[in-house]
């Protein structure tokens, strides 16, 4: 099997640095794990976090050098001949950040997509089975028909980085020819400042109730309320009581 | 009555505001859930509107039959959207769907088919807006609602802002650029909200008129998606747990322990000493040399909390401490440290569980 | 006769030559080595007097051994081979006798070592059959020297020579098949031993990599330098790295000499079998040995690599001068640069070197947050100040901000100039070079070395001996020299001039632990000492300190690797403090300060120099 891992540009939140992000290394695990071939594309000048990508495992990233429409352009470089898998981290890290681009491929290859994949399992007649990671642990299987678009899970086993890989990954600069312009984004664009999440009655700083000495009935009574008022108890108690 | 405590909204904003005063307290912490288990009068009015001036949507994923937290915070999201003017459609899913809709600030409920597909959700969901021909579409940034609002957009090319941080009538924020920088602009045509970020909607009980859900055009799936597997707390990993119950060294009875894990619904972490003894695997210890964790909730017995250890509940939202030291650096941690024996706490606290069967 | 004793003892020396050039052959099969293997043989006779003779002499029993053992056994045939070859008078074969004599006594002393009782260190196998050879060669060999000295008849010096010869036979076999090859191995070893550094001061720095090589690091034995592979064969098993070793005493899966004995069985398809104590707890690997055969995972258990700390102490007791901290580094390149091999928890502090310049993976920007109520300046690009203080990875520990605000604070009463890096100050790359990702390590480096040099100072001072050692002996390599100073050197200096006053605190008594990559990796034991006499009441040393001092367990990335024990280093470290009486530990470094911290339990407080000396200073 043919896969294609989508790079983005690559920035660490915390530092700016250039960096595969997790997704996508999560992305190219997904791809080693399908067997065969796999190599990374990326639409924009290479940089250090395409070939660090190498090291995650990618033998060559192709680099499209061209303006405009990112997704006009991965669709017109995708098409011929076609991968029988593309994958793509969660979100891209460095530029509009929204998640959008391989729904986009998706709807313009008129392949499906599915995200949030934990594994790759097997072929069988042009199906490809995978598990889907849900919020808390939980899993889904799934079939998809092949040729696909996979987004994989932040959390899908990563594959460990390799200096020697990351040295010896060719990165291929391709011209290719210009797609017509994406529609300019408006608004205002300013340094990111963290603002608080919504307002509550206690957290992390501390300063919450303290119980002195109470009796151990009355402890857990406190406990137990203060516990399904968090949610935590929540209606899954008589399954876990039976569990 | 069904026993589920009713909200009100009032008392809610009520302790959102600093003792006396007007302006909102601001903590930097998630929602705390206690606000709902205050129990009052219901509101004794209904919005309703019937020819509303434009229309927004919210897609509300309603797992447990009404809107949960962030679910009403998507419905929040959409009344602040909507202004006075505008009316607010909530496309539900899920089990028993259509509960606390309108009192989420919903005028519209159109109830959707939880089975299907997220192939041929674009489609069901572009058919059953089409009536309303919304301004804006809100969703939640979850797994499975970040998932429809893409395919949405991607379907119908209509402009998306995911995860917005801030928002009102005329400008959504959103970070960009690997989270350093961050734009405002005008509300796009899909929107997608992080959990804590909009406020729920706080005003009187909008209507939430139920609709005829449309009649879903059939796709050649070329996606099968199998049933959901969920996770026992007692094999999910530690990391991903979202309540974690932990041992320190002021537990001695790990039958008691392990019983009260099962009761609870909690995945078991333990302190470092607990592990270096062997009464605890070392796969659940907790701190910087051992797990650094991402629950919701933490709730200790018996630990003192050293600097290593308490470095490993990073993120967690909730810490409920029993120790039995006044002093102890947990305490200074917790949201609720009952400063008792853990070893006499566990037995009374399972006696309890027992009793309310 | 004379001839017969003659080829007895020229016989077995032939043989002993043939066998030390099969050794040679192996060996040479590793890379080269910088410097001529051969020209080094002339400094062996002054490296084996002077310098393993020094290390030797902390028991004093064993040189005693070792010197009429081996001087006997030499001495005695040194002198026989050309009296019986070219016919000598009574008094030289009386001197051979005399020197086998010794010899015997030797021997002697040898055979006391294991018995009745073997110390718990020491290997046994083959080497219970040492004394016996010993005594043979020696006894026959005096023997018939002394037949010759006093003009015996054939029968008995034929019989004698026999003797001798049979115990030199067992000689050989120890020396070509077995834990003996020492003796021909430390030659090769010494002569091209590859820290010569260490026979005229210190040379403790890892040596930059190639990153370019078609293979970095080590994945078989060939990947091993040849003088390396000979230090290998040198090593003798006398157990004492393995004493020293604080990963072995906390029972991870790590022996030093287990592992140098492995290397050095890892070259060979057939190795001997050896006979000491195994690393704790790990389970045998017994895959085929053999000059292109893997070594990680295949004879050596992947944890023994990763449980060091690199504190050196194996390497301060080694009398054979064996580089174990570079064989184990040497292998964590191979592994990290080669195979992407690494623990859990160091990928992710090597993932966060590579994409945050911060082992932490935290905002360089925050390092300076524990300073921000004294507002120290920060020193822009092209600016100049007297001291750059270089805050290390440290200054992001709550604990640790305690420590770097009583430095600023006494630097800032003895009125000295000085400014961080800021944002500026990346990770020196310690913990990425310890883990043997080389690669980030000279990618951390070079922007290290490029912020530093677009600023003027005086001198860097550092309260992180890691980042000390980085900076001062390993930066120079790469392009970086400066004058470093760690805090307590600093402070030392301030004290006996007199610009900080002390008045010394009474108190619980003190015990000094002495970071390793300031003692052991720098020599500096005394200013500590020092400062602490002159601040508190009382000083006791623990059993281990100084150059001998035991590791914390924090070096080395141990904690990030966090290989499973049955105690905590920390805590033996602790546990000896205790024994000492002290109230207080003192510290120096932030690693020892995170692990000693971490101690549950009651305990001697944990407090800086620093801290110490901030609560005894009087206004000037």
């Amino acid at each position: 099997m043919r896969g294609v891992v989508l790079l983005s540009g690559g920035i660490d939140p915390v530092s700016g640095r250039p960096a595969v992000p997790r997704g996508e290394v999560a992305a190219i695990g997904l791809a080693l794990s399908a067997g065969g071939a796999v190599g990374g594309l990326h639409v924009g000048e290479g940089s250090v976090a395409q070939r660090q990508a190498g090291g995650y495992g990618l033998e060559r990233v192709d680099c499209l050098r061209g303006g405009g429409d990112a997704v006009a352009i991965l669709a017109a470089h995708l098409s011929a001949p076609p991968p029988d898998l593309v994958l793509a981290g969660s979100r891209a890290c460095g530029g509009e950040d929204s998640g959008m681009l391989p729904y986009l491929l998706a709807e313009r290859l008129g392949w499906p997509l599915l995200a949030g994949v934990m594994a790759i399992g097997a072929v069988a007649d042009g199906w490809l089975s995978v598990t889907i990671g849900l919020p808390l642990g939980a899993r889904q299987e799934a079939r998809i028909r092949l040729p696909c678009i996979l987004c994989a899970h932040d959390a899908a086993p990563a594959p460990p980085f390799v200096f020697d890989r990351a040295r010896r990954v060719v990165v291929r600069t391709v011209d290719v020819s210009d797609a017509p312009p994406v529609p300019v984004v408006e608004g205002v664009e300013r340094p990111y400042r963290a603002r608080p999440r919504l307002i509550g009655s206690a957290g992390p700083g501390g300063g919450g109730t303290v119980l002195e000495n109470p009796e151990p009935a009355e402890a857990a009574r406190v406990l137990l309320a203060h516990l399904r008022a968090l949610g935590m108890l929540g209606s899954s108690e008589g399954a876990s009581i039976d569990a | 009555m069904t026993g589920r405590p009713r909200r009100d909204p009032r008392a809610e904003r009520a302790r959102c505001l600093v003792p006396g005063g007007v302006r909102p307290r601001l903590v930097r912490a998630g929602w705390d859930g206690v606000l709902t288990a205050e129990a009052g009068p219901r509101p004794p009015a209904v919005v309703c509107i019937e020819e509303p001036a434009f229309w927004v949507a919210a897609i509300v994923e309603t797992p447990e039959g009404r809107p949960d937290r962030w679910g009403r915070q998507v419905l929040g999201a959409a009344r602040v959207l909507a202004g006075a003017e505008g009316g607010v459609v909530a496309l539900v899913t899920g089990v028993e769907a259509g509960h606390g809709v309108g009192e989420g600030g919903a005028d519209r409920v159109v109830v959707l088919d939880i089975a299907i597909g997220p192939e041929a959700m674009p489609g069901v969901m572009l058919a059953a807006l089409a009536p309303f021909a919304p301004r804006h579409v809100v969703m939640a940034e979850t797994p499975a609602g970040g998932d429809w609002a893409r395919r949405l957009a991607a379907r119908s090319g209509w402009s998306i802002q995911a995860g917005i941080e801030m928002l009102n009538a005329r400008q959504a924020l959103r970070p960009v650029g690997a989270m350093r920088r961050e734009r405002a602009a005008a509300p796009a045509r899909v929107l997608t909200v992080p959990i804590d970020r909009v406020a729920p909607y706080g005003g009187m009980r909008r209507e939430g008129r139920g609709c005829v859900p449309p009649d879903v055009p059939v796709l050649e799936a070329r996606v099968q998606v199998g049933p959901v597997v969920l996770a026992q707390a007692a094999e999910m990993p530690l990391a991903e747990a979202p309540f974690v119950m932990a041992a320190g060294q002021g537990v001695r009875d790990f039958d008691s322990f392990h019983a009260l894990s099962r009761f609870l619904g909690a995945t078991e972490g333990a302190s470092r000493v607990v592990c270096d003894a062997g009464l605890m695997p070392r796969g659940a210890q907790v701190g910087a040399s051992g797990t650094v964790l991402d629950a919701r909730c933490y709730l200790a017995f018996g630990i003192a909390g050293a600097p290593q250890h308490l470095q490993g509940l990073g993120k967690v939202e909730h810490v409920v401490a029993v120790n039995t030291d006044l002093h102890a650096a947990i305490v200074a941690r917790a949201g609720l440290a009952i400063i008792a024996d853990a070893q006499a706490v566990m037995p009374a606290l399972l006696d309890l569980l027992r009793e309310e069967g | 006769m004379g001839a017969l004793i003659a080829a007895e003892i020229g016989g077995i020396a032939l043989a002993a030559l043939a066998g030390w050039l099969v050794l040679l052959a192996r060996w040479l099969k590793g890379r080269p080595a910088a410097g001529s293997w051969l020209a080094g043989l002339r400094h062996v006779p002054r490296r084996y007097l002077v310098d393993v003779h020094h290390v030797v002499a902390r028991r004093p029993a064993a040189a005693r051994m070792h010197a009429l053992a081996a001087g006997g056994v030499l001495s005695g045939a040194v002198m026989a081979l050309p009296a019986g070859l070219l016919g000598a008078g009574r008094i030289v074969w009386a001197l051979a006798a005399l020197a086998f004599g010794i010899g015997g006594i030797g021997a002697l002393l040898v055979w006391r070592r294991r018995v009745p009782r073997s110390p718990p260190g020491l290997s046994g196998g083959a080497f219970l059959w040492l004394p016996a050879a010993l005594a043979a060669w020696c006894v026959g060999n005096g023997l018939a020297a002394l037949f010759m000295a006093v003009g015996a008849p054939a029968l008995p010096v034929v019989l004698a020579v026999l003797l001798g010869g049979a115990g030199g036979v067992g000689l050989l076999r120890l020396v070509a098949l077995g834990p003996m090859r020492h003796a021909l191995a430390g030659v090769a070893w010494l002569a091209g031993h590859t820290r010569p550094g260490r026979f005229t001061g210190r040379d403790t720095a890892l040596r930059p990599l190639d990153l370019v090589a078609p293979r970095l690091g080590v994945l078989v034995p060939a990947d091993f330098l040849a003088p390396e592979l000979a230090g290998f064969d040198a090593c003798i098993q006398c157990g004492r790295c393995e004493e020293a070793c604080p990963a072995f005493a906390a029972g991870q899966r790590l022996n030093p000499k287990a592992l140098i004995q492995t290397l050095s069985a890892a070259m060979r398809v057939a190795p001997a079998a050896y006979a000491g104590r195994p690393a704790p707890g790990a389970p045998v690997m017994d895959g085929k040995g053999g000059m292109a055969r893997p070594i990680v995972g295949n004879v050596l258990h992947r944890d023994s690599l990763w449980a060091c700390t690199t504190c050196r102490a194996c390497v301060e007791e080694c009398p054979m001068l064996i580089e174990h901290v570079d064989a184990v580094v040497a292998l964590r390149r191979g592994q990290t640069l080669m195979l992407g091999a690494v623990r859990d928890g160091a990928a992710q502090a090597l993932q966060a070197s590579r994409e945050r310049a911060e082992p932490g993976g935290r905002d360089l920007a925050a390092r300076g947050d524990v300073l921000a109520t004294l507002d120290v300046p920060v020193l822009p690009p092209g600016g100049e100040t007297g001291i750059l203080l270089w805050l290390g990875e440290g200054a992001f520990d709550a604990r640790y901000g305690r420590t770097l605000r009583a430095l600023v604070t006494l630097m800032r009463q003895a009125g000295l100039r000085f400014a961080t890096l800021g944002a500026d100050e990346v990770d020196c790359g310690d913990l990425a070079r310890r883990l043997g990702d080389e690669a980030t390590f000279q990618a951390l480096a070079a922007e290290a070395i490029g912020a530093l040099k677009a600023r003027r100072f005086a001198k860097i001072v550092t309260a992180d001996p890691h980042a000390l050692h980085v900076l001062r002996n390993e930066y120079p390599a790469l392009g970086g020299q400066w004058t470093v100073q760690h805090h307590t050197g600093l402070l030392d200096e301030l004290v006996r001039d007199g610009r900080l006053r002390l008045e010394r605190r009474q108190g619980g008594s003190v015990a000094y632990h002495d970071p390793c990559y300031l003692g052991r990796y720098n020599g500096e034991i005394d200013a500590p000492r020092r400062l602490l006499d002159a601040a508190c009441g009382g000083r006791v040393e623990m059993a281990r300190h100084g150059m001998k001092a035991m590791c914390c367990g924090g070096g080395g990335g141990g904690p990030a690797s966090d290989i499973d024990a049955v105690t905590r280093i920390p805590d033996l470290r602790m546990e000896q403090a205790r024994a000492a009486g002290a109230g207080v530990v003192a510290v120096a470094c932030p690693g020892c300060t995170a692990m000693l911290e971490g101690v549950t339990g009651p305990r001697p407080e944990v407090r800086d120099v620093a801290e110490l000396v901030l609560a005894a200073v009087v206004a000037s």
